[in-house]
């Protein structure tokens, strides 16, 4: 398995083998974050797709202060953000959006959870799975999204509690 | 002023807050939360990628000439080249009539010295590359096309930085590359076609 230094400088070399693999080790996992956030497969492929030419013509500026998935998943957060806004002209950070997936108990428990976690409106869900999932900061989400610290706990707080309604007959 | 019987009273009856009356469904939906949801995170299950993702990704990307991709140091060496000619002042030798005089050499004499590409071939089999790609948008070859004008484009800054620079013979020898390699990619587009 290629290290991720010799990985990064076949990228910066522009050698397309490296980009390969550097997108097959990081694809899967960037693709379900964004699905999760725009809650559509078509919608999180242009992100995947946004993402990576963003990854591939900055990865000179990647200062390696971070893990390089983590500076990936970072671009890849901003761009299925900026791409749900453009698409919903307007992202909401309300309680009026609210999406019936056919949630029915009966499932792997992780099937069940991803569904109600899925069925969250766009704000509560965007900041529960950035801070609880992908293990970001109130800070980091507030710079994100463009919201106050504040409305980032609440946020979070309100999916906790949806999310407890949504499978307390699971659990 | 307080009295000493306001003070006992205090004293004996302290005032006391209460806390919110939601506080303790609060508390009881993030134990709930940390106990039964959170575990699961970790668990929850991945999505694949799309396949046609990476496809349109490397579509997308407009590759770096192949001798580029040999030869790294070649824009780097022919720009310090070209800064170094400009900071010692030979703007001079920018007067072609100038460097004739001084080193026998001009912009004729180069096109001469390199390999002579039949300009009308290469156009004729740029446009039927072109055309096919139209045809057949998605195939590998049709960054051939880029990569071509990518070498065209460094061919001319050679010779630019030629008609500036000392060490001719050194940006000759990169120019002789990139004819070569211009050359290669015009086989191969005609075999494609």
């Amino acid at each position: 398995m290629v290290d991720e230094v010799a990985l990064i400088a076949g990228c910066r070399a522009n050698d397309r083998s490296a980009q390969h693999m550097l997108y097959r080790r990081y694809a899967d996992a960037m693709y379900t974050i964004a699905f999760r956030i725009t809650r559509n497969k078509d919608l999180a492929s242009d992100v995947l797709q946004e993402a990576f030419i963003r990854v591939f013509r900055y990865i000179s500026d990647f200062r390696q202060e971070s893990t390089l998935g983590a500076w990936i998943r970072t671009i890849v957060v901003r761009t299925a953000i900026s791409l749900i806004r453009r698409e919903q002209k307007g992202f909401s950070y309300d309680l009026s959006e609210v999406m019936d997936l056919g949630i029915t108990p009966g499932y792997k428990d992780t099937d069940y959870l991803e569904k109600a976690i899925l069925s969250l409106p766009s704000g509560y869900r965007t900041v529960f799975l950035l801070v609880e999932v992908e293990g970001y900061s109130h800070q980091d989400v507030s710079d994100l999204l463009g919201i106050s610290i504040g409305t980032s706990k609440s946020q979070l707080f309100y999916a906790k509690r949806r999310l407890r309604l949504l499978l307390s007959a699971v659990f | 002023m307080m009295k000493q019987e306001d003070l006992k009273n205090l004293r004996d009856n302290p005032r006391r807050y209460m806390p919110p009356a939601d506080l303790w469904n609060k508390i009881e939906s993030e134990l709930d939360y940390q106990t039964y949801i959170r575990p699961l995170l970790p668990e929850l299950p991945q999505h694949r990628a799309p396949e046609f993702v990476w496809k349109s990704l490397s579509d997308n990307f407009t590759p770096r000439p192949q001798f580029l991709r040999s030869y790294p140091w070649i824009p780097q060496a022919a720009a310090a080249i070209f800064l170094l000619a400009f900071g010692f002042g030979l703007g001079i030798w920018l007067n072609p009539k100038n460097a004739t005089s001084r080193n026998g050499f001009t912009q004729g004499a180069l096109k001469n010295d390199v390999e002579a590409l039949d300009m009308q071939l290469i156009d004729e089999v740029r446009m039927a590359h072109l055309r096919w790609c139209t045809s057949f948008p998605g195939d590998e070859s049709c960054h051939w096309l880029e990569e071509l004008s990518s070498l065209e484009a460094a061919q001319k800054k050679l010779e630019n930085a030629v008609r500036r620079a000392e060490d001719q013979a050194f940006l000759r020898q990169q120019i002789r590359r990139v004819e070569l390699d211009k050359s290669r990619l015009i086989r191969q587009m005609a075999q494609k076609i």
